[in-house]
């Protein structure tokens, strides 16, 4: 009978994924582009808050968007035709964008003219959370018909973002949606969060949002 | 499929059955190799309006993945690595710690792993999870309290009714130790 030895590992399940991530980042710092990674749900308004942004940040920033999706292209031709770069990241099936899709995605793109790079990551509360994009930032959307009951839900989302922008603000009158209730139940999993409350519909709420990309590219890149 | 691709070794080969509940007579018709069929097309491009955009797709869609599969495929390569440095024969048993921030299943997490690492040292391996539940610490009194998050909605200092709690764990993703032989 053999012996059983236990060795001890102690290491990051997604240490590679990790090490990638940083390695994106810290190639992005040098180049000097911004990269945020946004994540939400099917349907909170991922692409209409993108294509509000980029409209905000013309002659800004130069801007580019790496597009996430299972099997289409929709979303990055929505973005192509404002004129903004767009790279279509078509996971067949995965639930989620990592460093490894992302770096080749940035590789598609001409770094050198480019300011900020947003991806838009699969549309899904859960997986996205757990994947290291190499962004420089992390924001959320959550929308008003989604409930604010989520960060019970997804507690690792609420944690991992930089921002959170609560989305269709326009239909809180014909919800339960507790602004309140939420916005403490989202400070508890992360104090340090910045919450905005926008409507892309309208527009309400959106220059907040920018000033606040605005202030983290400043910050970021210097 | 994309993930066979990045791991260091030799995934491929057809496992008798159908694996992830993809029917029988689906799987029977893919290639043999399907599991690397890791395609990544170099950049298609596309023109819409006056843009291009670059399409890049990772895999021909075999069946759905879920975020259990990348991190199989981490845990085996980790593992695997320890234990070729030790010169073991066999791995027996990993154990990891998870925490319950995660959305990992467990039975998923083993089904992924046992099919991953067929014909390999770490065949028939059991995953061994340690869940670490969500703790939080009081600002105001210090006491530090484990809560279950998906239950009670006021997250509150159990001592003195505090509100100004920090999650100091709950988030742990970690490989603590694997037996071998």
């Amino acid at each position: 009978m053999q012996e059983v030895n236990v060795i001890e590992v102690k290491e990051e399940i997604l240490a590679d994924n990790d090490k990638r991530a940083a390695d994106v980042r810290e190639r992005l710092h040098k180049q000097g582009v911004f990269m945020l990674n946004i994540m939400a749900s099917p349907g909170s308004g991922k692409t209409s808050l993108i294509l509000q942004t980029l409209r905000s940040l013309k002659g800004h920033s130069r801007a580019a968007v790496i597009e996430g999706d299972i099997d289409s292209s929709v979303d990055a031709e929505k973005v192509a035709k404002e004129e903004i770069p767009a790279i279509q990241l078509r996971t067949g099936g995965a639930c989620h964008l990592d460093a490894f899709m992302i770096e080749k995605a940035l590789n598609e793109l001409d770094i050198d003219k480019l300011d900020l790079v947003i991806i838009e990551n699969i549309g899904n509360l859960v997986c996205p959370a757990e994947f290291d994009t190499g962004a420089a930032r992390n924001a959320m959307i959550l929308s008003v018909p989604e409930g604010d009951d989520k960060p019970l839900k997804y507690p690792l989302m609420f944690s991992v973002c930089d921002a959170l922008v609560v989305n269709k603000i326009d239909y809180l009158g014909l919800s339960d949606f507790n602004m309140q209730v939420f916005r403490e139940r989202v400070r508890k999993l992360n104090p340090k969060i910045s919450i905005f409350e926008v409507s892309c519909k309208t527009g309400e709420g959106i220059p907040d949002w920018v000033e606040w990309l605005k202030e983290q590219m400043a910050a970021k890149i210097g | 499929m994309y993930f066979a691709n990045r791991l260091g070794y030799d995934v491929h080969g057809r496992v008798p059955g159908s694996p992830f509940g993809v029917p029988e007579s689906a799987w029977s018709a893919l290639p043999a190799n399907t599991i690397s069929l890791a395609k990544y097309n170099d950049a298609a491009d596309k023109v819409s309006g006056r843009s291009r955009i670059g399409i890049i797709t990772f895999q021909e869609q075999v069946f759905g993945e879920m975020h259990e599969l990348a991190v199989t495929e981490s845990i085996l390569k980790v593992a695997l690595r320890h234990a070729n440095e030790a010169k073991a024969e066999k791995i027996i048993r990993i154990h990891l710690r998870i925490g319950c921030l995660s959305d990992v299943s467990d039975e998923w997490l083993q089904r992924y792993f046992d099919f991953l690492s067929k014909d390999s040292i770490a065949e028939k391996a059991e995953l061994s999870i340690e869940h670490v539940p969500a703790v939080f610490c009081c600002g105001d009194c210090g006491e530090s309290f484990p809560f279950n998050l998906r239950e009670m909605s006021n997250i509150q200092c159990p001592q003195c009714k505090g509100s100004k709690v920090t999650l100091i764990s709950g988030r742990e993703y970690f490989i603590k130790d694997i037996e071998v032989m």
